[in-house]
């Protein structure tokens, strides 16, 4: 709080500013001025709560002051001093609004006094002041209320309704706990045009349910949720008679239908049965799950009703090790298709809900990311155009697709012939690692995920031999190198090539190599 | 490069064998080594593939005939493989007087 003495009297100021007990009327700066000129120079640099001034004063008086301020709208109180109680001074002061009137000599006590109620006063405007401006942000924020706590509330976050009514109360709208509202959820799905932006689709929304819902004595709060997706919430203006809710819903669909026909868009409206105000955040949860349920993106009003629980056999796929095994074969297509078709014929038994493609599609980059390392399937995840389409994958049926499609296109980008030769090296490195052992096909055919028969055919088109001959190549070659540089048993080097039976591995070595593994013993021995 | 160590067990008619395989990814091993090592009777005197012999020597030393060291390639790719007797007393005592 700060207080400006003037007076043309130094000894006047001095006196002022040092006799009255400024702090116990609630002032921590005093500031002085000597004539209006120095006055009105502290008062355009600082600011200043009180004026204390003289009236008399040489070249331009206390008054002409005043109505300077008053012109300049600056919010200072003023206290005249002035040694003439004369009548014609105290009018002029009062027509100009100012605060107080002494005269002098006045005992500072008394100065005192009358700047402490002038500092109340100075209190009591500021806190109008501020209630006025709450005021007017409430009148205004009634958006923030409707798109704030309304929505918080409604979406979920822990608010009291108790707070939601008092922020309808400070609105002025008559609700009450037992109230019964109406939620109906708009949830744009195709723009025929060009989209409208946020601002003026809001608003159009807003008119139009505002239009259709007026008559009806329903008073209409729309709410933007996402992007697509709005809330709309019907109260009864009165809280007696409201319209029955045949006429509601009929009215429903018209709102459907004009939205439809004035936004040039497809629209889905998933309509709540009339419930009350405490119930509304749960039935909101329940629109939500009806919108992300849509996932063919149907548009058309529904209403909502207890959802049916999926059939078990549906919640999830047994088909992945089977489209992994088509992955794995490099058969992109044929793993296209088959998820293509499993996800239409899912839609069409009518299993089709988020969860039910979240779980699919969950599942599939799961079985992707398991895929094995250096095969590059799996890199295939790390490609920004399945990140992108990633992120919408299970919104939608035709999001998935779209996704899925995308992944499959990436699949097939890595060179064709690379793929086969990737897979050739894997089949030759698992048959080099297990030498030593007997290998069976099947074998072979897990551990890089190849039906068998597919294995032995593919093999042959590719090396020109059969898996057979080559895996025993391979371990009459390893064996005649031991054979030949050691003087290991011929069994033990039998048993070191995965075979048990000795006379079997002399027949093999014979027929592979052309001598008996014994004659090797013998070159061996001509050596010596 | 990729150094592979590969331990498996192998029983031949009444002889068991530790098989430790050790192979890398780098250049096969040319005939000329492949040859000196499969011979019986190495030159041991001398400058170069001291370590070979070396190790022929101490296999001996510790099993007599039965172990064995053999070199090959495999797939183009160099191959070392010990062979050491499973049965603990084919070990001779380094210490016994």
């Amino acid at each position: 709080m700060t207080v400006l003495v003037v007076d043309d009297q130094i000894n006047v100021v001095n006196g002022i500013v040092s006799g009255v007990d400024w702090a116990s009327a609630g002032v921590s700066k005093v500031l002085h001025a000597y004539n209006a000129t120095m006055a009105r120079d502290v008062l355009e640099n600082q600011p200043v709560d009180i004026l204390l001034s003289d009236i008399e004063m040489p070249v331009e008086d206390g008054l002409s002051l005043l109505r300077w301020i008053r012109n300049k709208e600056l919010p200072v109180e003023c206290i005249f001093l002035t040694a003439h109680a004369d009548f014609i001074y105290a009018a002029e002061a009062l027509k100009l609004g100012s605060f107080d009137y002494l005269l002098q000599p006045a005992r500072y006590e008394e100065i005192c006094g009358a700047v402490r109620r002038a500092v109340k006063k100075v209190q009591q405007n500021l806190q109008e002041q501020q209630i006025y401006s709450y005021g007017k942000a409430a009148y205004r924020n009634r958006d923030l209320f409707l798109q704030g706590i309304l929505k918080d509330w409604l979406t979920g976050a822990s608010l009291q309704l108790r707070e939601i009514l008092k922020c309808f109360g400070d609105l002025k709208i008559p609700v009450k706990e037992e109230s019964h509202v109406r939620i109906a959820m708009v949830h744009l799905l195709r723009w025929h045009d060009e989209p409208w932006d946020a601002s003026s689709l809001y608003t159009a929304m807003e008119n139009i349910s505002a239009e259709l819902f007026d008559q009806l004595g329903q008073r209409l709060f729309l709410l933007r949720l996402e992007k697509t997706s709005y809330l709309l919430l019907l109260l009864s203006k009165t809280l007696q008679n409201p319209p029955g809710d045949t006429i509601l819903e009929a009215q429903l669909v018209r709102l459907f239908e004009t939205f439809r026909y004035h936004l040039h868009c497809d629209i889905a409206c998933y309509v709540g049965a009339s419930i009350l105000l405490k119930d509304a955040p749960e039935l909101t949860q329940c629109l939500k799950k009806m919108q992300l349920d849509n996932i063919s993106r149907q548009g058309g009003v529904f209403f909502y009703k207890q959802p049916e629980p999926l059939p078990p056999d549906l919640t999830r796929t047994d088909k992945l090790p089977y489209w992994k095994n088509l992955l794995l074969n490099g058969c992109f297509k044929m793993a296209e298709d088959e998820v293509c078709c499993y996800l239409y014929q899912a839609e069409a038994s009518g299993a089709l809900n988020h969860e039910f493609l979240e779980q699919f599609f969950g599942d599939f980059i799961q079985m992707l990311s398991k895929l094995p390392r250096g095969n590059n399937l799996r890199d295939v995840l790390a490609q920004p155009e399945i990140q992108t389409a990633f992120s919408h994958a299970s919104e939608s049926l035709e999001d998935t697709l779209i996704c899925m499609q995308e992944i499959f296109r990436q699949l097939q980008i890595p060179k064709e012939e690379g793929s086969e030769k990737r897979q050739m090296a894997r089949i030759v490195e698992y048959i080099q690692d297990h030498l030593c052992d007997e290998i069976r096909r099947s074998d072979i055919a897990d551990a890089v995920y190849l039906n068998p028969d597919y294995l032995s055919r593919f093999f042959r088109k590719e090396s020109g031999m059969s898996l057979k001959e080559y895996i025993l190549s391979e371990k009459m070659k390893i064996a005649q190198a031991i054979l030949c540089s050691t003087s290991l048993p011929v069994a033990v080097v039998a048993a070191r090539v995965g075979f048990e039976n000795y006379s079997y591995f002399s027949q093999v070595y014979k027929k592979i190599i052309g001598v008996a593994p014994s004659a090797e013993r013998g070159k061996h021995a001509d050596a010596e | 490069m990729v150094i592979r160590i590969r331990v498996s067990l192998i029983s031949g008619k009444g002889r068991d064998y530790v098989s430790l395989l050790i192979s890398n990814n780098g250049p096969a091993f040319p005939d000329f080594i492949l040859k000196e090592a499969a011979d019986p009777e190495p030159q041991i005197y001398r400058s170069q593939h001291v370590g070979i012999n070396n190790i022929r020597y101490r296999l001996q030393l510790l099993y007599g005939e039965t172990a064995a060291l053999s070199l090959y390639n495999s797939a183009g790719f160099p191959c070392a493989e010990l062979f050491l007797p499973r049965n603990d007393s084919n070990i001779k005592e380094e210490d016994s007087t």
